[in-house]
């Protein structure tokens, strides 16, 4: 039996003048259509490559010296003892904003998913945090701190606490400024994971009931395994924003007192910057890229698998 | 286990929507009873206040004596199996199972003695392993049904539990169920819209309409002497046939005549006598399929008709007829074959007709 040939028409043996062109815009259009990511793309990365190049350079704005170093900044970086608080401060306050934020933004969420009108009210003014720019918020809230005519002293005092001198030292710094941070964003963690609450189905929920479980032991069981990819989400923007935060802790104390708070950010702006030494703050920067990066991947990934877990795939 | 009442039992949702409206219902204590009626005639709603998640707007209910209306649905110790299975997603078919025990804190060993128990009953020890998403809907029905069954309850509760499996499997549970209730003697209410489920399972049923108990009895009971026309019609299939009538006096005797003017028929004297106390003007005369004779003859006492459609079944044929201008339908024996167009004669079996107040729809 003889087969057919199928295989494709050999374009060469087609006369030139035969094969019909589509018009040049049709060809052009798929170009077009990539030409903005590719800018934006460009506008991203060549900022990126020249901070990498500069970083392996002396370069500094006094004295603009380009000459090839290999890693030595970065030598200098881990010798340094400041790179290490440094990295203490930054995923102190990374986790301390992020694990408050989730604590309080659960409860929170778990609060106002019922029926009420109360419920309601809260969810809307809950945003008004969010409305704010971190430095004004920042602002108030240092005005409020301030030992002689801040708010928050007396309201301390008045319920028999003493007065604290927040981010003046370094006992409290941190404190002070995670609190801002978590005043600014808990809103946020709370509307996700009460997004996630309000997603469920009710049969589950109804049938715990039934089936006689606890409040402890349907939020163990049933609850936390669904919310789990919400919590992730949560913990993916939060976790990545504090790392890089930079604005509350800039507008509150510049990285003081001293360099108590000196995360990886403000170590990176004030060196390149401020003492105009560019290579010697950028490996900084690229350090807090690397983390962000794999921390991120790592969050995507298991989120992702949470997901699958929380609708019941293995 | 523990006897079921309910006592002048009204749910209005919110927005004004009556759904249950003055519900009297006792369920003996080991008694299996199916709460049968349409979509959207309170059945689903009366279960979800005897389990407690609906609120009881008045009324009272009793699980065992004890007043029930402000339990937490924990405290009451039903087992409901939902309609929507409403399973637990993150959890194995397993854990599904066992949730109920872990809740109430039962030795491990035991859970498993007792999940692998109800799994087998069910047969659905290979997936026990399995995640609910990965099923289909008759295993998914199975676990509700074996998560409602692993308890002890003293009342379990099912709605539609066989509404998604398929023919055979159906067959199969509607066993299964009957004789773990016959072993076990809990006391069961079945929620359903199928009679032959009601019929197969329950040793009483209590028919619903639009949020009103119609009637509580045997299926015997409610088959032979339904008390409305809505029961007479819900129950039986193919559904009863009713023709509009008005009761005509003839030499003493007293008759029905069509409405149309279409037939009349005679009475047996003691359908009469009963009719004749009503003094209506109106009637229904009710008559199920297989309760009517057709033939090709004329005869004393026969309805004319004609032929409408006619549909062999193998072991029966439905034929249906136009008298007058109305349609009925009658179960016809298989060797009978009917022609559309073709002139009928329909005889009623005299014993088993049923009359209806023209204006309430009560059975006379």
């Amino acid at each position: 039996m003889a087969t057919r040939d199928i295989s494709a028409p050999d374009l060469a043996a087609i006369p030139e003048s035969e094969i019909v062109r589509p018009p040049l815009m049709v060809r052009l259009r798929p170009y077009l259509i990539a030409l903005p990511a590719l800018l934006v793309l460009i506008g991203i990365l060549y900022p990126f490559v020249m901070g990498v190049a500069y970083s392996l350079t002396p370069y500094a704005f006094t004295r603009p010296n380009t000459d090839f170093v290999g890693l030595r900044n970065y030598m200098r970086m881990v010798e340094d003892s400041d790179f290490w608080y440094s990295t203490f401060v930054t995923l102190a306050y990374a986790f301390s904003a992020t694990g408050v934020q989730l604590a309080l933004g659960l409860t929170v969420a778990m609060l106002l998913n019922r029926e009420s009108r109360v419920a309601k009210i809260l969810q809307v003014t809950l945003i008004f945090p969010m409305m704010i720019a971190p430095v004004i918020a920042t602002l108030i809230w240092k005005m409020m701190m301030q030992p002689s005519v801040g708010i928050l002293n007396p309201m301390l005092n008045s319920i028999g606490l003493p007065s604290l001198e927040w981010a003046a030292v370094p006992e409290t710094a941190l404190f002070s400024v995670v609190l801002i941070d978590v005043w600014m964003f808990t809103p946020f963690a709370a509307l996700i994971m009460l997004a996630g609450l309000r997603s469920f189905p009710q049969g589950p929920f109804e049938a715990a009931r039934v089936d006689g479980a606890s409040f402890w032991f349907t939020f163990r069981n049933l609850t936390l395994p669904m919310l789990t990819p919400f919590i992730l989400i949560v913990i993916i923007f939060r976790f990545m924003d504090s790392l890089k935060m930079f604005d509350i802790i800039f507008a509150m104390t510049e990285g003081g007192p001293g360099n108590t708070l000196m995360t990886y950010q403000l170590t990176a702006y004030r060196t390149s910057i401020q003492f105009q030494r560019l290579a010697q703050g950028l490996p900084y920067a690229i350090v807090l890229y690397i983390v962000i990066y794999f921390v991120s991947q790592w969050l995507v990934k298991w989120w992702g698998q949470a997901q699958r877990r929380a609708a019941g795939y293995s | 286990m523990a006897e079921l009442r309910l006592e002048h039992i009204y749910k209005t949702y919110k927005g004004g929507v009556e759904a249950v409206k003055d519900l009297n219902l006792t369920i003996q204590d080991g008694e299996f009873l199916a709460l049968l009626g349409p979509s959207g005639c309170g059945k689903t709603s009366t279960l979800r206040m005897i389990v407690g998640l609906e609120s009881i707007t008045r009324g009272d209910l009793f699980i065992g004596g004890r007043r029930m209306n402000e339990l937490e649905p924990s405290d009451r110790n039903t087992a409901l199996a939902f309609e929507s299975y409403a399973l637990y997603p993150p959890l194995t078919v397993f854990e599904n199972i066992a949730f109920c025990l872990r809740a109430r804190k039962i030795e491990p060993s035991q859970v498993k003695q007792r999940v692998t128990e109800v799994a087998r009953i069910l047969d659905i020890e290979d997936i026990l392993g399995k995640r609910p998403v990965e099923l289909g809907g008759g295993q998914k029905q199975r676990i509700s049904l074996a998560r409602a069954l692993v308890r002890d309850p003293d009342v379990f509760l099912m709605d539609e539990p066989l509404s998604h499996l398929d023919a055979a499997q159906r067959a199969h549970m509607r066993v299964e169920l009957k004789r773990l209730h016959a072993q076990t003697r809990r006391t069961t209410v079945l929620v359903t819209h199928d009679q032959l489920e009601a019929v197969a399972m329950a040793e009483r049923v209590a028919v619903m309409n639009l949020g009103v108990l119609q009637q509580v009895g045997t299926f015997d009971e409610i088959y032979n002497h339904p008390v409305n026309e809505f029961v007479a019609g819900f129950i039986g299939e193919p559904p009863m046939n009713f023709l509009p009538c008005e009761p005509v006096s003839e030499g003493g005797e007293l008759g029905l005549r069509a409405t149309d003017g279409s037939f009349t028929l005679r009475l047996p004297s003691q359908r009469a006598q009963q009719l004749a106390k009503q003094n209506l003007k109106q009637v229904k005369l009710g008559v199920r399929p297989v309760d009517m004779l057709a033939t090709s003859q004329a005869g004393d006492d026969r309805i004319a008709g004609r032929v409408y459609t006619y549909e062999s079944l193998g072991e029966e044929g439905q034929l249906a007829a136009r008298v007058g201008g109305h349609e009925v339908l009658i179960v016809t024996p298989p060797e009978d074959h009917f022609e559309p167009e073709q002139p009928v004669w329909l005889g009623v079996r005299p014993d088993r007709l049923h009359l209806f107040h023209g204006e309430t729809g009560a059975a006379i």
